[in-house]
């Protein structure tokens, strides 16, 4: 299978025109060379590398069925990323029913407790070499409840807009701007307290 | 600052609020302490998080993980997937909504199909642009000359799938005498 | 040639004033009072909810000749105005709640939210007295409607 390291190799656009033709070898190498983006979204998500195994798997599925789909309006592995992102969506809701509620999820039902906690006014990140920072965002992020993460990563690292999320998540701007709200503020007092602990 | 205004201070640092509201709240930043202070922490938290996403591999082999997905396309395309037909229960529930002398509003979904072709300039004027935000729902939208309506029906994915399932029962039409 | 030049012309400047006004989205802009009505609909003689209210003979006539039901009840009408650009909010009941944008055009945007998520989004042009009607089932073989009126159009 072709590396998605070998390079200089057909653009995605290329390729992408192959698959759309009906090449397989040709979805072989954008699979290949998008393959850790798309699970890393998927993990990111589920927390649970088998469900982001088969969900990243299923998004490739999905892609090769809708190529014809694809205009070329974002890039294809954006596009990629949008089919698996709500592939995850779609797998949360229906864990949600069986989840049993967190500490987060009951913080936020109460409401207010983002607001109670101290502003964080010194860099906790600064000195930090970038695996440890990376690990330590990581770590934070897990402690966050599925839906106060979720609406993190659409927001901060896919660059989604308010009512994009709310589209997504099916619920309203203001629940996504209180849950986006609350993952900050928790993330900030998170990473301000692996600093204190690293300094103690 | 209440919850409310500190959600503004967060969708200004976002560049979600329009115009007159963000000059009030950068107004409101400048000169209140404790909103400066949220802002600076936001940014800071974005700051942070920008590019510094762990960079994950996929666990499996490349050769397995990609055996697993063209197995999957080829079934599917053994097995001829491919959209699926309009439900003749969509149809039952529509009758069951509307009275029977109004098969005229499904004349008017005819009518407004064939009406793009034969007056086209008036036609780009009344389009209506429909689009259903959940995943549980469907609509059927149509509208009545004669009333002066525009409705958009809305039903459950479910509630025709169940009734697909159970099959139509042409004793249904008598209800509707 | 010799037609054209014999009619009497506008100055330019007039023209072209005129061609921007019509042009100008300013005159397509609009403040609107919309009136919202979420409605009960049955073939029960009353409702039993004794804060409904049956509609206006009008509306029933006219639910009555495109819906089966025969009597029709206001569970709530609000009547709001939505800004030009702007958009307003009708909270209908704690289940539905409708937002209504005001476009250029003048075209208005609805969108139907259940429960507090997003359920439809429609985009269309206002047209005289026409009403946007959202329906659905309820129990036992009823129906609700948020019926969406532009009063300054009726």
């Amino acid at each position: 299978m072709a590396s998605h390291q070998e390079q200089p190799g057909p653009t995605d656009d290329v390729l992408v025109r192959r698959s759309q033709k009906g090449s397989m070898e040709a979805f072989e190498v954008l699979v290949g060379r998008h393959r850790d983006k798309i699970y890393a979204r998927a993990f990111s998500m589920m927390r649970n590398e088998d469900e982001a195994v088969d969900l990243s798997q299923e998004a490739w599925v999905k892609g090769w069925q809708r190529l014809k789909q694809f205009q070329g309006d974002s890039s294809f592995v954006t596009w990629m990323t949008r089919i698996v992102i709500n592939l995850c969506l779609d797998q949360l809701r229906k864990q949600k029913r069986q989840r049993a509620e967190s500490i987060e999820q009951l913080e936020e039902d109460l409401g207010g407790v983002e607001r109670q906690m101290p502003t964080v006014t010194v860099n906790p990140t600064e000195g930090l070499e970038r695996s440890e920072l990376r690990r330590r965002i990581d770590d934070a992020l897990g402690k966050l409840s599925y839906e106060h993460r979720t609406v993190l990563i659409l927001h901060e690292f896919e660059d989604l807009e308010y009512k994009e999320i709310a589209k997504r998540m099916e619920c309203s701007i203001g629940t996504v701007m209180s849950r986006l709200f609350y993952a900050r503020r928790k993330m900030a007092t998170l990473m301000a307290g692996y600093k204190r602990e690293e300094l103690s | 600052m209440n919850g409310d205004l500190m959600l503004k201070v967060q969708a200004w640092v976002d560049g979600e609020l329009p115009g007159e509201e963000a000059r009030q709240v950068e107004a409101l930043v400048s000169g209140n302490k404790e909103a400066a202070a949220l802002v600076s922490e936001l940014r800071l938290t974005r700051g942070f998080l920008q590019g510094n996403e762990t960079a994950l591999k996929v666990p499996d082999s490349p050769e397995f993980y990609w055996s697993k997905i063209r197995r999957e396309i080829e079934r599917l395309d053994a097995s001829g997937q491919s959209v699926p037909a309009p439900s003749s229960a969509l149809w039952a529930a529509l009758r069951r909504f509307m009275v029977p002398a109004s098969g005229l509003a499904l004349v008017m979904i005819v009518a407004a199909l064939s009406f793009k072709y034969f007056s086209p300039a008036t036609f780009e004027d009344q389009m209506v642009e429909v689009e259903n935000l959940s995943e549980e729902m469907s609509s059927i939208s149509y509208r009545s000359q004669a009333d002066n309506m525009f409705v958009v029906y809305l039903y459950a994915k479910e509630q025709t799938k169940a009734e697909d399932e159970s099959q139509f029962d042409p004793l249904d039409d008598l209800l509707f005498q | 040639m010799s037609d054209l030049s014999s009619r009497r012309r506008l100055p330019w400047p007039v023209v072209t004033a005129i061609l921007l006004i019509l042009g100008s989205p300013v005159l397509t802009a609009a403040i609107l009072t919309i009136e919202a009505k979420l409605i009960w609909a049955t073939d029960e003689s009353k409702s039993p909810d004794a804060n409904h209210t049956p509609v206006d003979p009008v509306t029933a006539d006219r639910l009555r000749k495109t819906f089966k039901w025969k009597n029709y009840f206001i569970v709530k009408k609000m009547t709001k105005e939505v800004p030009s650009r702007g958009s307003a909010r009708f909270d209908l009941s704690k289940k539905c709640t409708v937002e209504i944008k005001e476009l250029e055009g003048p075209r208005v945007e609805v969108v139907l939210i259940g429960e507090g998520k997003p359920v439809h989004r429609a985009v269309k042009p206002l047209n005289k007295g026409e009403s946007f009607v959202y329906s659905g089932d309820d129990k036992n073989e009823t129906a609700w409607f948020v019926m969406i009126t532009d009063l300054e159009q009726k």
